[in-house]
């Protein structure tokens, strides 16, 4: 090849690799170029709406998988559990304005779901307790989690029904919101019951497998501190005593275990407790605590015991 | 009395007056201003501007070449033999800094295209390719656990050509695997390696750990299900590293940062990614290009270099100037890469991103990147373990303990093969010692070396394939149908040129998914002209259906009497919920006889 050929050969292309560069500034810049109507999507606002629609999906999954039991499959509440969140004074400010709350909506949600409660807002009406769900208050979520959970809350804006979710003291509580609630189908899933569970502790993996406690399981310091954690985190579905009779307990399916029941929790050794607690249990409600380290969930496991009296 | 010069120029008699009293430049200056009153004058001052020009310009190119001039540069892109002499095309190989490592020419038949297919050049540029959209990627990422996930859909969704550069530097990434391999292949056939190229095989074998090193930290800072995992699988390696107690725990803890990757095992990778590894592979490429174009040249083509025809051997090493022959041919490719390259990104390939990493999460079906697949397949092991078991039964000698552990398959395996990689050459030319042979290139006489060579590229791609999931790797049957159809994770966006892994369901995309209960046991047989909607339902029960008919041939495998339903619900503003349920009939102890997975589908998430 001469040289001038090789030259020409690279010239062109150099100016042919100028083609796809067009196309994505068309793509990228489209509206800066004037190339696309300030009315239409570019390229690059179609992979920012897709990724907004990706976290809302990723929120609608952690909503079904933690929010449920207490706020409703579809957020319409809970008498008695948790008030209803798919509702229109959340979403148009006034709620926001009723608690004081200067900043923006979803500032406000994520707030909310980040630290939780630590006031009730009206026990009367709704006992179950808000709790910390970051991880950045030792909840199991993290941040891009949280995030996740507020686009999808913040989704039901645009058709949130008019419900009053606080009625005056003395009034009748609000009933639940009509409509669709659990999905449909002939067969609903069977909960993994005793069976599921036994499963579950028949392959505790590694790490936890033949782990024992490094505390005394009559330590009164150890159950007070345990008692503290398992209140806060715990009783909301597995009941103060154990008996799985907590306020969110209703709405789960599967139920939660009933730490207070001896031949189920004879056929879970203090291994495979751990081992549940600390990851969670897949397909129910149970969620991995492991962030509040190994410490706080042994004095959780071994207040639960002590229902029981099982070692 | 005063006399008037009528043609003298009065400021130059000024000028003439003051003497030597004025600096020389002012007079210069001055006899300037003078020139410009008359025709003659200016016309000289034209003339002299222009040498004036010239030589700075001369001058300027000749520094910034080192030793090449206006006219030889012209001489040189037009074809032209040089103009002066000594030839200064020459001259810049001995004078300047940058153009020190390239030869002054080559030798004509180590150009052929066939020998060499340019693999060692195409390395090079895309290291350089990977070092300049490396760099811009940098601006945008923020290597936190907190925020890299952020940055990368911001680098996707935020920065004009953002997406683009990710896309070029993920391609180029694969692609120098690829060459370097493909590289070290073609040094190794045409026997390249040879004395008294020895150690210039080292440093390439060292380049390849390097590539792979750069290629695998790269992999896990988007943060992603799949680079968590797949760093996560790699890592766990490293962890039994005997003795276990010292050496895995310390690796681990080096590499990791921490007993599982967090935040510090992110920033060591960002770290190696970003400064070690490059500044690393700098001075490796230096040293070994140094090697191959100063000291050895690149090699000749064995039947040339051995030939018993003095006239071939002379024709072969004709000389092929660097300037301008090559400069212009390497200049040409570099402009065809990067047109590949850029045309690849635009219109075939995306790179993907999944959902944000998850320690807590699995997912199903992880794998290592491809290149280190075959380090995964030999530890599925389907080779070497049933014949030590033989050999166990047959003969007594229990070797299977010794093997079969992650540090011998996984560490010690591994490692051993990189050192007969570096030893190559040398074992190489003892064998030939051994023999009493001379030394030779020609593949005729190396017939030995090359079929080991391309054994073990069989080998590796067929290890490869046992990394796979597709070998030896099943969930329980329901978990595959939902994996199949509804898979835990899509990339995002559609990536053309890879196999799907998004599944029927999210290909269809959210428009096209009617809200409804569905039982699947109506949907035996494709209605005719069905929608793609009928024809999913179709699959999906042909999926559930195969199962139950395995079940009435094997009493473990297959689901018994397995009934399928698949619902969609209107969830949300533009959001769909789709659930597919698979019940069967319990067979053993703890089987729940169900199965549930659920996906949500949202209008603008754009899978389809």
């Amino acid at each position: 090849m001469s040289t001038q050929l090789k030259i020409l050969v690279g010239m062109i292309f150099t100016l042919l690799t100028c083609v796809p560069l067009g196309v994505i500034a068309l793509n990228d810049l489209g509206h800066d170029l004037g190339a696309v109507p300030k009315n239409q999507a570019t390229g690059m606002d179609q992979r920012a709406a897709a990724f907004d629609g990706r976290a809302i999906e990723v929120g609608a999954d952690l909503f079904g998988q933690y929010c449920y039991p207490c706020h409703g499959k579809r957020g319409e509440g809970i008498p008695q559990v948790a008030p209803p969140i798919n509702r229109k004074d959340l979403f148009d400010g006034r709620r926001a304005k009723e608690i004081g709350w200067a900043g923006s909506i979803a500032g406000m949600l994520k707030n909310t779901i980040a630290a939780g409660r630590a006031v009730q807002a009206r026990p009367d009406l709704y006992s179950a307790k808000m709790p910390t769900w970051s991880q950045e208050y030792g909840g199991p979520l993290r941040p891009d989690q949280v995030d996740a959970l507020v686009a999808f809350v913040l989704n039901w804006q645009a058709e949130a029904p008019e419900v009053n979710a606080w009625p005056p003291a003395g009034a009748p509580p609000p009933t639940r919101t009509p409509g669709p609630t659990a999905t449909p189908g002939p067969t609903p899933t069977p909960a993994p019951t005793k069976a599921g569970l036994i499963a579950v502790c028949q392959n505790v993996p590694a790490p936890y497998a033949g782990k024992k406690a490094p505390f005394k399981f009559d330590d009164k310091a150890v159950l007070a501190a345990g008692k503290q954690i398992y209140d806060d985190k715990c009783a909301a579905c597995h009941g103060p005593l154990g008996k799985a009779d907590g306020p969110a307990a209703a709405a789960l399916n599967p139920k939660p275990a009933n730490l207070a029941d001896k031949t189920f929790v004879q056929g879970m050794p203090v291994d495979c407790h751990f081992y549940v607690i600390s990851e969670g249990v897949k397909g129910t409600g149970m969620a991995p605590w492991k962030s509040l380290g190994d410490d706080a969930l042994w004095k959780v496991l071994i207040y639960e015991r002590s229902f029981t009296g099982l070692q | 009395m005063f006399e008037r010069k009528a043609s003298r120029n009065p400021l130059a008699a000024f000028g003439d007056k003051m003497g030597e009293r004025l600096p020389a430049g002012l007079k210069n200056l001055v006899a300037v201003l003078g020139d410009l009153r008359t025709s003659e004058g200016r016309a000289r001052l034209r003339q002299q501007s222009r040498e004036t020009s010239f030589k700075v310009a001369d001058d300027t190119l000749r520094a910034v070449s080192a030793g090449m001039g206006i006219a030889d540069v012209r001489a040189m892109f037009r074809g032209d033999p040089p103009v002066e002499k000594p030839n200064p095309r020459y001259k810049v190989f001995t004078n300047a800094f940058f153009a020190h490592i390239r030869p002054r020419y080559y030798e004509k038949s180590s150009t052929k295209f066939t020998h060499t297919f340019g693999l060692g050049f195409l390395s090079a540029l895309t290291f350089v390719v990977e070092s300049v959209t490396g760099v811009i990627l940098m601006v945008f990422y923020i290597p936190s656990q907190e925020h890299a996930y952020q940055s990368m859909i911001k680098i996707i969704t935020e920065v004009p050509f953002g997406q683009l550069m990710r896309d070029i530097h993920r391609v180029g990434a694969e692609l120098m695997v690829i060459f370097v391999a493909l590289h070290m292949l073609r040094v190794y056939l045409t026997g390249s390696f040879k004395h008294p190229r020895q150690f210039t095989w080292v440093t390439g074998v060292i380049l390849l750990i390097l590539t792979l090193g750069l290629s695998y930290s790269g992999y896990l800072l988007p943060w992603d299900q799949l680079a968590y995992w797949a760093v996560t699988i790699g890592t766990s390696m490293a962890k039994s590293a005997p003795p276990k107690e010292i050496m895995g725990y310390i690796s681990n803890l080096l590499l990791r940062g921490g007993d599982t990757i967090g935040q510090n095992g992110l920033l060591r990778f960002y770290l190696g990614h970003v400064i070690l590894l490059p500044a690393l592979a700098a001075i490796l490429i230096s040293v070994h290009y140094y090697r191959v174009s100063r000291l050895h040249g690149i090699s000749l083509p064995a039947g040339e270099e051995e030939s018993p025809d003095p006239a071939v051997r002379k024709a072969a090493k004709g000389r092929l100037d660097y300037l301008p022959e090559i400069l212009t041919k390497e200049l040409m490719w570099v402009a065809i890469g990067v047109f590949a390259m850029v045309a690849f990104a635009v219109f075939a390939f995306h790179a993907p991103l999944e959902h944000h990493a998850d320690p807590f999460r699995t997912p199903l079906h992880t794998t290592a990147p491809w290149y280190f697949l075959w380090i995964q397949g030999m530890l599925k092991d389907p080779f070497v373990l049933p014949i030590l078991r033989g050999i166990r039964d047959f003969l007594g000698v229990d070797l299977v303990q010794f093997y079969d552990s992650p540090a011998i398959q996984g560490v010690i395996l591994p490692t051993v093969i990189f050192v007969i990689l570096f030893a190559v050459p040398y074992i190489d030319e003892w064998w030939d010692r051994f023999w009493g042979r001379a030394p030779s290139r020609v593949g005729k006489n190396r017939k030995l070396g090359i079929a080991m060579g391309l054994m073990a590229v069989l080998l590796v791609i067929l290890f490869s394939y046992f990394g796979t999931p597709l070998y030896a790797v099943s969930a329980p049957p329901a978990v595959e149908i939902g994996q199949e159809f509804m898979p835990e994770e899509c990339v995002l966006p559609p990536v053309p040129l890879l196999p799907d892994n998004c599944g029927e369901v999210r290909r269809l995309g959210y428009a096209n998914l009617p809200a409804g209960t569905y039982d699947l046991a109506q949907y035996g047989a494709a209605p005719a002209n069905a929608t793609r909607f009928q024809a999913l339902l179709v699959n999906l029960q042909q999926a559930v259906q195969t199962q139950a008919d395995h079940a009435k041939k094997s009493s473990t495998q297959g689901l018994a009497d397995a009934q399928g339903f698949f619902i969609v619900e209107e969830w949300q503003t533009n959001l769909k919920k789709v659930t597919l349920r698979i019940t069967w009939t319990p067979r053993e102890k703890g089987d729940t006889g169900a199965y549930e997975r659920i996906i949500y589908l949202h209008k603008d998430s754009a899978y389809e």
